[in-house]
């Protein structure tokens, strides 16, 4: 039991980098990032690269993913919202788009780095390993929840602290009133597109451990990333963390108990329990959000 | 000029469908036209969901890949024969259908979206998970099959493929239009525009859609993610509302992905980058681009009366 209970504190912390992104990305710009994967994918390729050429340290790794998942952050917010914002059917052809982007880029993936998936190295073996009850806690597992707490507080502390932060959250509250007040949706939207793609990097290196590196393995991390946003309720910080909690042990129990290849079905089925008796989610419960 | 193409079309596709596969007798060319024809009904019923009903969903392919692991499950384990796999895709796929729309049609726009992404790579993953019962990544090999043992790998034997395909493929329109164009298709288009207004006009919605959920279950009954990209890519580059975008864009990817295979990936990012321009730059697909000239020309930037799947989705700017 104790395992499961590690695993799952692992996994809420990778995924709410994940979906944090998500999240704001839908409720402050009204767009759904079907390109949030193949992000993943770029920043974990991203990583290994930068370990492979300039150094195998957390520091330099970790730099790597930001890096490389900002960058494609950036090219969202370039071929996507910029030549979008404002036309017709926004919210469709937004859509459209990054699942464009997404076949673009898996494939530019695999022709540039190939289809053989490499080791992630290991950055976190300078952290001791612990032992809770019997159970050994993985340096690995560790430095990603360590990591993953520090980026989220600072990510929070952004959104509270900064008037860039300040405009999103007014953004994901009314977009009518926000441009009353004279905050620049573009401003926004170039915060949230660059911060959510830095975020999904940094859970990109923390997984590596786990799936490995590869040109298509952003999908899964993605899907996880849309349950929990989804069950958080779009747009709610609160609501997000909540989510990837129960997520994270939704799947590590049904991993342990009943089987690796259940782990999707039951997260379905608990989402449409969820969605039948909350359509909008954990939102509401914890805080008020944008309907 | 445009009313003639216009009335052209139809007669022109199906004459060239009877006259090609003799023209080249060639196994190649004929399996190609059978995936076309797979592709081009997967479309046309996966449109109806996107375009006229304008609900975001990717659980289509999960409706295939359902029925066909049904029926090949059942044929390879309790001897079903081909002709019994239409009124048993058709079950399962109208039971799944339902099972699915019942929670989703209550839900608008993205989350429809998620909920349903989630669903196909849930499907994908239990299937290839389960090599015991479903034979995991390989699929299931031996199903009976409309093709006869003797003609199997045979040029004769696409034949009795092609003509099956060809079958389903005049099912899959008469559904279309039959849906598209009658009592259910104006509700939804309706639902689709403003849902107060399909409500005070007494349009029961969830059924609606519920409604083409089923429909287009049934008739449909491969896929992981690339499978549903490709495929999303096909409608979305010909054109959502039409038909006839539908068959151009399927023609035109399908072309690319087949006949560039020697390339490797960067055809698959040739259609991702021609994916992103039809998308930035047009409004309707390639079957839109002749409406938006002429409105480009009389220099009207109003809307088309039957828009890409317009704004149901939830959220973003009103």
């Amino acid at each position: 039991m104790t395992d499961v209970l590690i695993t799952a504190i692992f996994l809420a912390a990778v995924y709410s980098l994940v979906a944090l992104g998500l999240s704001l990305t839908w409720a402050g710009l009204g767009f759904l990032n079907l390109a949030h994967g193949v992000t993943y994918s770029a920043a974990a390729v991203g990583a290994y690269e930068a370990s492979i050429h300039i150094g195998g340290n957390a520091f330099v790794v970790l730099i790597g993913g930001i890096v490389s998942g900002a960058l494609v952050g950036l090219v969202i917010f370039l071929v996507v919202f910029m030549p979008l914002d404002g036309r017709r059917n926004f919210d469709l052809r937004t859509l459209i788009a990054t699942l464009a982007l997404a076949l673009l880029g898996e494939n530019l993936l695999l022709d540039k780095f190939g289809p053989q998936p490499q080791t992630f190295p290991e950055i976190f073996s300078w952290l001791p390993t612990i032992n809770i009850q019997g159970t050994n806690v993985t340096s690995d597992q560790e430095g990603a929840v360590l990591a993953a707490i520090v980026l989220v507080a600072a990510f929070v502390a952004f959104l509270d602290g900064s008037r860039i932060g300040l405009g999103v959250r007014a953004l994901t509250q009314n977009v009518e009133g926000a441009r009353l007040v004279g905050i620049d949706r573009r401003t926004a939207a170039f915060a949230i597109l660059v911060t959510s793609g830095a975020l999904v990097g940094v859970a990109a290196v923390l997984l590596g451990p786990v799936y490995f590196v590869s040109y298509n393995n952003g999908l899964q991390p993605m899907i996880k990333g849309l349950t929990v946003a989804m069950l958080g309720g779009l747009g709610s910080v609160r609501g997000t963390i909540a989510a990837a909690v129960i997520v994270a042990l939704v799947e590590s129990l049904t991993a342990t108990y009943i089987g690796a290849e259940d782990v999707l079905v039951s997260l379905f089925v608990l989402i449409a329990i969820v969605l039948l008796v909350r359509p909008r989610g954990l939102a509401g419960i914890l805080e008020t959000t944008r309907a | 000029m445009r009313r003639a193409f216009d009335l052209a079309f139809w007669p022109v596709v199906i004459v060239l469908a009877v006259v090609l596969p003799p023209l080249y007798n060639d196994s190649y060319v004929m399996a190609e036209l059978v995936l076309f024809g797979i592709y081009f009904a997967i479309n046309l019923m996966w449109s109806l969901v996107l375009g006229t009903a304008g609900l975001y969903s990717f659980a289509t392919l999960a409706f295939v890949g359902a029925a066909a692991y049904s029926c090949a499950w059942l044929s390879i384990n309790h001897g079903l024969p081909w002709w019994a796999y239409a009124p048993v895709g058709i079950a399962v796929g109208a039971l799944g259908g339902l099972l699915v729309a019942l929670p989703a049609v209550r839900l608008r726009g993205v989350y429809f979206a998620l909920l349903t992404i989630g669903l196909v790579e849930a499907c994908n993953q239990y299937v290839t998970g389960d090599t015991a019962n479903l034979g995991g990544a390989q699929g299931l090999v031996g199903a009976d099959s409309i093709i006869p043992p003797s003609k199997q790998g045979l040029i004769d034997g696409y034949y009795y493929a092609y003509a099956g395909i060809g079958v389903i493929v005049i099912v899959a329109l008469l559904v279309y239009w039959w849906v598209s164009s009658g009592r259910l298709g104006l509700q939804l288009r309706t639902a689709r525009e403003s849902e107060p207004v399909a409500q005070a006009l007494g349009i029961d919605i969830p059924r609606a859609r519920l409604a083409v959920f089923v429909i287009t279950a049934a008739v449909l009954g491969l896929f992981d993610f690339s499978t549903l990209l490709l495929l999303f890519a096909m409608i979305v580059v010909g054109g959502i509302n039409s038909p006839r975008g539908i068959l151009l864009g399927t023609a035109l990817l399908q072309f690319i992905e087949q006949h560039y295979v020697s390339w490797g990936a960067p055809r698959l990012i040739l259609l991702g980058v021609i994916m992103l321009l039809i998308t930035l730059f047009t409004t309707d697909g390639l079957a839109g681009i002749p409406a938006q000239i002429g409105r480009l020309l009389r220099g009207r930037g109003t809307p088309a009366a039957d828009d890409v799947a317009a704004a149901t989705m939830g959220g973003g700017p009103p």
